[in-house]
Formats: structure tokens, C-alpha cells, sequence
């Protein structure tokens, strides 16, 4: 998966699993103050990150997420070590 | 502190016969069931009754995704039971998030939709995978409370009744006693249940659900009917806003009825099993605590299931204790047995009768079981001008409850003086 389809596969995600409007997410949107995600709802996105790269996000990695482009970065290394692993 | 007198001044509800008060007075009035055949259920293996009591209401992107995310349809059915009775009540925000008002609350357990999403995965694979961070929430057995509490802001005690049948009873008569002593200025009461088909195979295990009659919803349930062969599933939420006489007066709330008396007990005995002692016993409890003779009931709301056990059971208790043919009545028979809901929803039936002028009957009713006791069976609406009325329920676990709804006269002038 390019990191461009990674981006679009999160942004779905997003929208689907929060009711977001598309057209307010971009690579910087901050997940908790502009997007208004919350823990339970961090909880439900790494659930399907989960389901996207086959592995389980470990807590101190997912505590650091940030912003939409964080969240592609990690899709984007936890691919990588799921293919070499 | 002296007890203070208890009333209710908003009611909310969502059930198979309507979802206003306005509405289920309408049905109960012009004999309108709510019982549907359920063709989802045919896959169920082994599974014979084929009725459900729904609730028609879309409550599809009523609220916003965060305040319900954690909401199952039980939990849903009764935030839209709350609004309304909150609404109905003229609670406004401030006060609702004041700390003053409380929230008594029951269910028989969560959302079986989430339970199925939670323990289909986990107790079959063995696995975290694909499981989300809010099906407990959905699930867990005090989910309404929990998410009303969220929704309305409320900040009160909470009193979490899950007391199966008498989760609804049980929560309006907590709240009674909250108000009645002093504890809490308002509370929020009541008790919500979705269909699934969950709870129909709990019953249908055991016998106890209807299933002659699957290709004719309007010929069952038949509570004290001879020809009755079980209860009916249902859904719904009912929900009343209660506070002290002088609070409501004080504020010109408009005021449905009072709550005089209250009882709860325990049959010690049978865990599903009826005991004519013990409910007779929570009958005495209520007529007591509302210093009341049972002569003074006009009409008793019967809990009425349809099964042929608890029939014979209910009908010869309120005989014993009333010790005459008192009116008498099982509202199950327009909305099926709405488990959790049942107590709260029957309450807020008999508050409208009583505004209304009128005893809604039994359906279904042709022959009463010769094995039921002698009572005052209503099989057609009467006319009448209800001043106190009992409503009683009872539960697995041998609970048993009875609450008795007394008329505010028009002028102001209390119908019961008190004890």
C-alpha cells in the first residue's frame, strides 16, 4: 500500500467509524482538538488499525499519535514490519 | 424531617402501542395492540414463538454519534423516554446538572446486540480482535443509567435497578423513597428493554412464551385467559420525573398523580417460580406505607403475563388481600411483556387513566382460567373516575413490587392526606 493509500484508507476510517465529514480531515487535522476524537474513540481507531496491518498497536506507540499524518506514519511502519517480519 | 409527599410531573415513554402518552391512552382506549410477527427469528433453531411487541419510533441520527456510541437500543429507547419526560416536566438544564436530581434506572441486562458483537468474539475465537472499545459500554448491565446519566448531565445519586420484570418498579419506587426522605429534589425514573431475540429464547426455554398463535399477533398474549399458552416479548422505555407536592406546587408543574405508597419484598423461595405469599405480601407493603385500606383501591394494574403459573399465582394473591372483586386488568395483553420496561411503562399507563377517566381492559380476555381467583376482570374500556390505583410486578428472583398512584384533585386540594 503507497503512503497515499494508506492516507485515503485512514481517512475513510475516520469518517466512517466517526461520523466526520471528509472535507475536514486533511494530514494535519489534529485527532483529538479539531476532530473531536476522545479516548474511547482512540480506542475504537486502533481496533481498525488493528484490522489493517494485523498488528496490535502497543500503548506507549499509540499514546504519541497526534494528527492524521501520525496515524498514517504508524499504518505506514507497522505494514513494513508486518511484511519483514 | 417529616416525609414529604412524592409526585410526578413529567412522563416520557416509547413502547409497541405508541410513543406519547397521547398515543398509548389512544390504543389502550380503542383496543390497538402492538404485537408483530417476527420473521427474523425463523432462523433461531428450536426457538417456538415467533411475536415480539416492537417499538416502530426511528431513533436513526436522532442524537449525536458521541453521546450514543456507548448506546445500545436499550439504552437508546430509554434516552428518548428521558427527553420526553424531562421536556414534559419543564426541567430546565441548569437544574437537571445541578446535583439536585438523581437517576433510579433498570434494565434486565444490556443491549443483547452488543453482547453478541463482545462475547460472539471473544468466547468463540478467543481473541481482542475486531472487538470495540464501547460494546461493553452497550452491554453492561447498568448501560442506561450509565448513559443517561452522560446524556442528561445528570449528577445526582444513581440508583441502578436491574431486577429483571421489576427493573422499571423498582426504579420509579427507589426514586419514590429518594424524594420521600429527603435524599434527592427530583428524580429521574424508570426502565427500558429492547426485542431480541435473546430474551424470547430465555423464556422459551422454560416454556413460558407464547406459541399457538404465531400467524395471529392479535389473538396473543391472553393474560387469565383459558385458552393463554404464554407471554409475549416486548420492548419499550418508560420514564417518569418525580419531586416533593410542594416543589411541584411551588413551581406550577403540572401534576400527573402521587406516588402514596410503595412495597418491595422477596419470596425467598423459587427462583422463577411465583409465590402467591409474597406478592400478596408487597400488596400489603403499599397499602401500607400509603396508610391505606385496600378498600380504597379502585382498580389494580395487574403485571398479567399470560403464563399459566404466574396467572393463577397473581390473580389468587390480589384476591387475598383485596378480599373482594377489585377491578383488575394486565396491560401486557396490547404491548406484550416489555421485561425491564414493564414497571414504568404500566405506572405511567395507569397515570393516564386516571387523567383520562377511564380502566383500560385485557385484551384477549374471552373466558377467564376457572383456576384463576374471582376479581373485577376488565375486557372492555370503562368509563371511571379512578382516585388510587395499584400497579404491580413481579420478577425472576422472586422480587415483587407494588406501587399505588393516587389522583391530585384539580384545585390543588390533596386526594390523600397522608401518613
Amino acid at each position: 500500500m503507497t503512503r497515499d493509500e494508506i492516507y485515503r484508507h485512514i481517512v475513510d476510517i475516520l469518517a466512517d467509524t466517526f461520523e466526520l465529514d471528509r472535507a475536514e480531515i486533511s494530514a494535519e487535522s489534529k485527532l483529538f482538538e479539531e476532530l473531536d476524537l476522545d479516548s474511547i474513540d482512540a480506542v475504537d481507531l486502533f481496533v481498525e488499525i488493528h484490522a489493517l496491518t494485523g498488528r496490535r498497536i502497543e500503548a506507549e506507540v499509540a499514546r504519541k499519535v497526534r494528527t492524521v499524518e501520525d496515524v498514517v506514519a504508524l499504518v505506514e511502519s507497522e505494514l513494513a514490519k508486518a511484511a519483514s517480519a | 424531617m417529616q416525609p414529604r409527599r412524592v409526585v410526578i410531573t413529567g412522563v416520557g415513554l416509547c413502547s409497541p402501542i405508541g410513543s406519547s402518552l397521547d398515543e398509548v391512552m389512544t390504543s389502550l382506549r380503542q383496543g390497538r395492540h402492538g404485537i408483530q410477527v417476527m420473521p427474523a427469528w425463523e432462523r433461531i433453531v428450536d426457538l417456538r414463538t415467533k411475536l415480539g411487541g416492537v417499538v416502530t419510533l426511528d431513533l436513526a441520527g436522532r442524537y449525536p454519534r458521541k453521546k450514543t456510541r456507548s448506546m445500545g437500543r436499550v439504552s437508546l429507547l430509554a434516552t428518548y423516554a428521558t427527553e420526553q419526560a424531562i421536556a414534559d416536566a419543564g426541567l430546565d438544564a441548569a437544574l437537571v446538572s445541578s446535583g439536585a436530581v438523581g437517576l433510579a434506572y433498570g434494565s434486565t441486562t444490556g443491549s443483547s446486540d452488543a453482547m453478541e458483537e463482545f462475547c460472539g468474539t471473544l468466547f468463540t475465537s478467543y481473541s481482542l480482535r475486531g472487538l470495540s472499545g464501547s460494546s461493553y459500554l452497550k452491554m453492561m448491565s447498568n448501560t442506561c443509567a450509565a448513559n443517561l446519566g452522560q446524556f442528561f448531565q445528570l449528577r445526582g445519586r444513581v440508583i441502578t435497578t436491574c431486577s429483571a420484570c421489576t427493573s422499571g418498579s423498582q426504579a420509579i419506587g427507589y426514586a419514590y423513597e429518594s424524594v420521600k426522605y429527603g435524599l434527592q429534589e427530583v428524580m429521574v425514573a424508570g426502565g427500558a428493554e429492547e426485542l431480541h431475540f435473546a430474551s424470547a429464547a430465555t423464556f422459551d426455554l422454560m416454556f413460558a412464551t407464547s406459541a399457538g398463535f404465531n400467524d395471529r399477533p392479535d389473538l396473543s398474549p391472553r393474560p387469565f385467559d383459558v385458552r393463554r399458552d404464554g407471554l409475549v416479548i416486548g420492548e419499550g422505555a418508560g420514564t417518569v420525573v418525580l419531586e416533593s407536592y410542594e416543589r411541584a406546587r411551588a413551581r406550577g408543574a403540572r401534576i400527573y398523580g402521587e406516588i402514596v405508597g410503595f412495597g418491595t419484598n422477596c419470596d425467598g423461595a423459587h427462583v422463577t417460580a411465583p409465590e402467591e405469599a409474597g406478592m400478596a405480601e408487597a400488596m400489603r407493603l403499599a397499602l401500607r406505607d400509603a396508610g391505606l385500606d385496600p378498600g380504597a383501591i379502585d382498580y389494580v394494574n395487574a403485571h398479567g403475563t399470560a403464563t399459566e403459573i404466574g396467572d393463577i399465582a397473581e390473580s389468587s394473591a390480589t384476591r387475598r388481600v383485596f378480599e373482594r372483586e377489585v377491578p383488575f386488568s394486565s396491560s401486557k395483553s396490547f404491548t406484550g411483556h416489555t421485561l425491564g420496561a414493564c414497571g414504568a411503562l404500566e405506572l405511567i399507563f395507569c397515570a393516564g387513566m386516571i387523567r383520562d377517566g377511564f380502566l383500560a381492559p385485557t385484551r384477549n380476555l374471552e373466558a377467564v382460567d376457572p383456576r384463576c381467583a374471582a376479581l373485577d376482570y376488565i375486557r372492555a374500556p370503562r368509563p371511571a373516575s379512578p382516585s388510587l390505583i395499584m400497579s404491580n410486578n413481579f420478577a425472576f428472583g422472586g422480587v415483587n413490587t407494588s406501587l399505588i398512584l393516587g389522583k391530585i384533585a384539580e384545585a390543588g386540594a390533596p386526594m390523600i392526606v397522608g401518613v
